[in-house]
C-alpha cells in the first residue's frame, strides 16, 4: 500500500489509505481523548469528544471517523478544538452522577481521565441531574444506568463483534438506557463473555461479581492464561491480599493471541480456586472410611505402593509441561491414556501425509485469505477461538468456509457453511480434492463448486476442531483434510486443542485407550472419570491413587486422595495453540503437584520412537448408519466444560440445560424420548431445533453424569449411534 | 561583713532566690497521670469512624485515607451488603506506624474519618494497637458525643 504524509499538530505522519486521522496520530504518539472510539470496535462517532480542527474544513471534525487523506492539516489543540471538547465533556458530566468513591470503575475510568484532563473545570449548568436511576441486574452482570454516557461501545460489541446482540438503547433522547432485550440476559441471549464490561469506559456495566468487592488501583495484576479449555487466552487476574477478586480480559491492551477476549469460564470461573469442593487435607482409605492424612504420610504409603509396579496413568489434559514432564519421570509415558487421546489421533492423521506431528498455529489464519473451518460448537468448546474467527472474518474481511454436521454461530459471518450428515463428512471434502485437480470438477451441488472455487489459488488456513474432534472418523478426517492441504500447497492445517494442554500431552506421552491399560497401580491426575473418560470402567488394580483439587466422585474409588491445585495457581508453560503460553501463579496454593512428584523416585523409561506410516491418501468415513439410527453429539454446554459450573459459584449463576435436541421429523411431536444406546437408555426432555439436519441430534449437558455411561463411550463423544425408543 | 554572710545565710538566699521568687506563683508543672492537660482543638489523636444520625457509619470504603497515607496504616475489605449498598467487612488502622500527620482525613471525600483527641493509647502487646472497625465506630460515637458538648 501506498502511504502518504500528513500534518498532525506540526508534526509530519506517514498515513496508509483507509485509515483514520485517529489511528494515524495514536501511531505517531499524538493523543486525541476518545469515549466511544475503541480498537477493536467499528468507528461510530457517538460521543464528539475526539473533535479536531482540519485546515480548510469550516467545522471541527471528528478524528475517530474522519479518513485520513493526503496534504491534510490537522490540529488537535487550538482553542477551538480545546473549548469544544470541553463542552462536550461538560454535556457528559452534566448528567453523570460522580459517585466515583463508590464506583468500582474509579481508578481505570476513562471518564475520569479524560475528564480530569480535556474537561471544563466548573460546570454551568444549574439544573438538577437526571436520575435515571435504572439498573439492570443480571446474574453477572449489572448496568447503571445512572453511569452511562450512551457510547454505544456495549452494543456494538455484543451485537458486532460477539454476534450476540443482546443489547440495545431503549428509549430515545433523555430518557435512554442501556438494556438486554426484554430487560433479562439470560432471556436476551447473553452469553457472558464479559466483552461488554471490558469496553464500557465508564463504570455502567459491571461484573456483579466484583461489585463492590476491590478498588481497581489497589490489586496486584498477574498477567497468567485461562486453563479452563484450549483457547489458552491471556487475562489479568487481579488479587488483594494473595485472594482473587476478580478476571479481566482487557481488550485492547492485553497482548495475546485472543486480544483480551474472554468466555464466560475465564472471565467468572476464578472462584473455582474458592470452591466449597475443594479438598483441604490428603485422604487415606482405612477400611471403609477415608481419613485425613498428612501429606508426609501420603507421600510415604505412595513410594511404598508404586514401587516396582506398573503405573496406569489417567491424565487430563489441563496441566503444565513442568507437571507433565514430573509425571513422565515418576509414572513412565507409554501405559497412559488421556482425553487429549481423539486430539492426538488428529494430530496422527495429519502426520500420516505430511509426515510430521505438527499442526500451525493459530495465528496461520492471519496470513491467509481463505479460513476452511471443520468442525462443530467450536463455540461452546472453545468460545474464544470461535470469537476469534468471527473477528477474521468482521474485522479482516477474510472469506470463512465451514464444513460440519451441525449448525453453529459461525455460520451466521461464512462464505458458506456446508452442513451434512456425519458419514458425508469425509465425501464432501473429497470434492474439494476433486475441485483442486480439475478446474472443471462439479460435485453437483452449485454450492460445494461455489465453495471449492473459492478456494483455488488462495492461501488457505484450515482448522480442525470442536466436537469434530470427538468424532470416531477424527482421524480420516484430519488425513482427508491434510491431504487436501497438500494438495492446495498454499495452506496450513491448525487443530483447536480442546483443553489447554492437549498439545503438550501429545507430544510427552504416548496415549492409549484405556481398556490397554495393563499396570497394576491406577494413578489419576486431575481427571474426573464420568467427565474426561465416559463410560469407561476404572481398571482393576491394587491401589489407585488419586490426584486432584476437588472431592470428585472418583474419591469413592480411591485408596489414597491427594489435593493438588488449579489453574490461577499454577507457574509453569503449557502448549497453547499460539505457541507456548506462560502461566504465573496468582495465589499461592497448599498443595503443589510439582512439588509432591518431585519427591517421589524417578524411573528409567524407555519411549520407543513412535513411527509414522505416511499413506499420502484421504482418509474413508468409518461411519455406517442403519435405519432408525441418529447420530447424536453429546455436547458440553460452555458454562460446563471442564466442570466449571460445578465448582464455580459464579458461573453456576448462568449454567445451561440438559435437554436433547432433535429434528421436528425425528421428534415426531414427542416432548420426552427415551434413548436407547449399546448400553442403556435415558430419558430426556426434547427441543425442537429445525436448524439440525434430520438424522442428527445435540445432546446438550451440563455435566457429564453416570446415567450417560450406556450411550457414550470415551473417546468418542460425538457422532455416536442411538435409537430413540418408540413408545 | 564575712560573719553577717555566714549568719544571715546570704549565699543559701541567693541561690534560693529563685525558688522563693516562683514560690508563690500559680504551679505550671502538670501531674501526668494523675493531671492532665486538655489537648488542643485540632489535636491530632488516634482516628475514629464518623456514623449517621441512623448510626450507620458514613465511610464508603472509598480507600481514599488508605492511598493518602504516606505510612500504609489503613487498609479495609469491601463487599455488597445485603440491600445493594457498599458495605466495610473490616476497616484496619496500625497504630504502630502512623505518623499522626492527618492526609487520611483530608482526603475523606465523605467527611467519614477524623481524628479524636485521645493520645493515650499505649498497650501491652502491638497487635492491640491495630484498630478494627467496632473500635473505630465506637471512637466514632465518643468523638461525636464530645463533639456536641462542645
Ligand atoms: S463512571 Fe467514572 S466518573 Fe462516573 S462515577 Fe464511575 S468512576 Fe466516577
Ligand atoms: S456478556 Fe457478552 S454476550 Fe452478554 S451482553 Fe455482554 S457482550 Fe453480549
Ligand atoms: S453501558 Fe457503557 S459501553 Fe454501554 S453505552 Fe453505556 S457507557 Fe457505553
Ligand atoms: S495520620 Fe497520617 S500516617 Fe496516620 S493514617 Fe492518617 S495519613 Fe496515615
Ligand atoms: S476516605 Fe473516607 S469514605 Fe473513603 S474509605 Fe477512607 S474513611 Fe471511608
Ligand atoms: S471517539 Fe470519536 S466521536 Fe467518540
Amino acid at each position: 500500500m501506498e502511504s502518504f504524509k500528513i500534518i498532525i499538530d506540526g508534526k509530519e505522519c506517514e498515513a496508509y489509505p483507509g485509515e483514520t486521522v485517529l489511528e494515524v496520530a495514536e501511531r505517531n504518539g499524538i493523543v486525541i481523548p476518545v469515549f466511544c472510539y475503541h480498537k477493536e470496535l467499528r468507528p461510530e462517532g457517538a460521543c464528539r469528544v475526539c473533535l479536531v480542527e482540519v485546515e480548510g474544513a469550516p467545522r471541527l471534525a471528528t478524528a475517530c471517523t474522519l479518513r485520513a487523506m493526503p496534504d491534510m492539516v490537522v490540529k488537535t489543540n487550538t482553542e477551538r478544538v480545546k473549548k469544544a471538547r470541553a463542552g462536550v465533556i461538560e454535556l457528559i458530566l452534566n448528567n453523570h452522577t460522580l459517585e466515583c468513591p463508590i464506583c468500582d470503575k474509579a481508578g481505570e475510568c476513562e471518564l475520569q481521565m479524560v475528564g480530569f484532563r480535556y474537561g471544563p473545570k466548573k460546570s454551568r449548568y444549574r439544573e438538577p441531574r437526571r436520575e435515571k436511576d435504572i439498573v439492570i441486574q443480571g446474574p453477572l452482570i449489572e448496568i447503571d444506568n445512572d453511569r452511562c454516557i450512551l457510547c454505544r461501545r456495549c452494543i456494538r460489541m455484543c451485537g458486532e463483534n460477539m454476534g450476540n446482540r443482546v443489547l440495545g438503547i431503549f428509549n430515545r433522547g433523555y430518557k435512554a438506557y442501556i438494556s438486554p432485550f426484554n430487560g433479562d440476559f439470560l432471556e436476551g441471549g447473553c452469553e457472558h463473555c464479559g466483552s461488554c464490561i471490558d469496553v464500557c469506559p465508564v463504570g455502567s456495566l459491571l461484573d456483579r461479581a466484583f461489585k463492590y468487592k476491590d478498588r481497581p488501583w489497589r490489586m496486584e495484576k498477574t498477567w497468567t492464561t485461562c486453563t479452563l479449555c484450549g483457547s489458552g487466552c491471556k487475562m489479568e487476574v487481579d488479587t488483594y491480599h494473595g485472594k482473587v477478586k476478580r478476571v479481566v480480559g482487557r481488550i485492547g491492551i492485553n497482548n495475546g493471541h485472543n486480544r483480551g477476549y474472554l468466555c464466560v469460564r475465564g472471565k467468572w470461573g476464578w472462584d473455582i480456586v474458592y470452591s466449597d469442593k475443594r479438598l483441604k487435607k490428603p485422604l487415606l482409605k482405612k477400611g471403609e472410611e477415608l481419613k485425613e492424612i498428612s501429606l508426609e504420610e501420603a507421600l510415604r504409603i505412595l513410594k511404598e505402593k508404586i514401587e516396582g509396579k506398573e503405573i496406569n496413568l489417567f491424565l487430563e489434559s489441563s496441566l503444565t509441561n513442568e507437571e507433565l514432564s514430573k509425571l513422565s519421570a515418576v509414572f513412565g509415558n507409554t501405559n497412559v491414556t488421556s482425553d487429549a487421546l481423539t486430539f492426538s489421533l488428529a494430530v496422527e492423521g495429519i502426520a500420516s501425509i505430511t509426515g510430521e506431528r505438527r499442526t500451525a498455529s493459530f495465528s496461520s489464519t492471519e496470513k491467509s485469505d481463505v479460513v476452511f473451518v471443520i468442525g462443530d460448537f467450536i463455540e461452546e468448546v472453545n468460545p474464544v477461538i470461535a470469537t476469534l474467527l468471527r473477528l477474521l472474518v468482521i474485522q479482516k474481511g477474510k472469506r470463512l468456509i465451514r464444513v460440519g454436521s451441525y449448525p453453529s454461530k459461525l455460520d451466521a459471518v461464512a462464505f458458506s457453511s456446508l452442513i451434512v450428515s456425519p458419514e458425508e463428512v469425509i465425501d464432501l471434502l473429497k470434492h474439494f480434492i476433486m475441485g483442486t485437480i480439475d478446474l472443471y470438477y462439479s460435485s453437483g451441488d452449485r454450492k460445494i463448486d461455489s465453495a471449492a472455487k473459492a478456494l483455488r489459488n488462495k492461501k488457505v488456513a484450515f482448522i480442525i476442531g470442536g466436537t469434530t474432534l470427538f468424532s470416531p472418523d477424527i482421524k480420516e478426517i484430519s488425513q482427508t483434510v491434510a491431504y487436501l492441504a497438500d494438495r492446495m500447497g498454499n495452506a496450513t492445517i491448525t487443530v483447536i486443542p480442546p483443553k489447554a494442554n492437549s498439545i503438550g500431552v501429545t507430544k510427552l506421552f504416548d496415549l492409549k485407550p484405556p481398556e490397554k491399560l495393563k499396570g497394576s497401580v491406577n494413578v489419576l491426575v486431575n481427571t474426573e472419570l464420568e467427565r474426561d473418560f465416559p463410560g469407561i470402567e476404572l481398571p482393576k488394580a491394587e491401589f489407585t491413587v488419586v490426584f486432584t483439587p476437588f472431592y470428585t466422585h472418583d474419591i469413592a474409588k480411591a485408596d489414597l486422595v491427594i489435593p493438588i491445585e488449579t489453574g490461577v495457581e499454577k507457574e509453569g508453560k503449557v502448549e497453547g495453540i499460539e505457541r507456548t503460553l506462560d502461566l504465573k501463579r496468582a495465589v499461592v496454593p497448599k498443595y503443589q503437584l510439582t512439588e509432591i512428584i518431585s519427591q517421589l523416585p524417578y524411573r528409567e523409561g524407555s519411549r520407543e520412537k513412535r513411527e509414522l506410516k505416511i499413506k499420502k491418501k484421504p482418509g474413508e468415513s468409518i461411519l455406517s448408519g442403519e435405519k432408525g439410527e441418529i447420530y447424536f453429539t453429546l455436547l458440553v454446554n460452555r458454562t460446563g466444560w471442564n466442570s466449571v459450573s460445578y465448582y464455580s459459584g459464579n458461573v453456576a449463576k448462568v449454567a445451561g440445560r440438559r435437554e436433547l435436541h432433535l429434528h421436528p421429523e425425528d421428534a415426531k411431536g414427542r416432548k420426552i424420548v427415551t434413548l436407547k444406546g449399546e448400553h442403556g437408555e435415558l430419558p430426556i426432555s426434547v427441543v425442537e431445533n429445525d436448524s439440525l439436519i434430520p438424522g442428527t441430534a445435540v445432546l446438550r449437558v451440563e455435566r457429564v453424569t453416570r446415567d450417560l455411561k450406556g450411550l457414550v463411550k470415551f473417546p468418542f463423544t460425538s457422532n455416536f449411534k442411538c435409537r430413540i425408543a418408540e413408545e | 561583713m564575712e560573719l553577717l554572710k555566714k549568719v544571715a545565710f546570704l549565699d543559701l538566699l541567693k541561690g534560693m532566690k529563685v525558688t522563693l521568687k516562683t514560690m508563690l506563683k500559680p504551679t505550671v508543672t502538670v501531674h501526668y497521670p494523675f493531671e492532665k492537660v486538655e489537648p488542643r482543638k485540632r489535636f491530632r489523636g488516634i482516628h475514629a469512624l464518623k456514623l449517621n444520625p441512623d448510626g450507620s457509619y458514613r465511610c464508603e470504603a472509598c480507600y481514599l485515607c488508605a492511598e493518602m497515607c504516606p505510612s500504609n496504616v489503613i487498609d479495609m475489605e469491601m463487599t455488597e451488603g445485603k440491600d445493594g449498598k457498599k458495605e466495610l467487612v473490616d476497616f484496619t488502622v496500625d497504630l504502630t506506624r502512623c505518623l499522626f500527620c492527618g492526609l487520611c482525613v483530608e482526603a475523606c471525600p465523605r467527611d467519614a474519618i477524623v481524628m479524636t483527641d485521645i493520645y493515650e493509647f499505649s498497650k501491652y502487646s502491638p497487635d492491640k494497637l491495630i484498630l478494627h472497625k467496632e473500635d473505630l465506630l465506637e471512637l466514632g460515637r465518643y468523638y461525636q458525643r464530645k463533639e456536641r458538648e462542645k
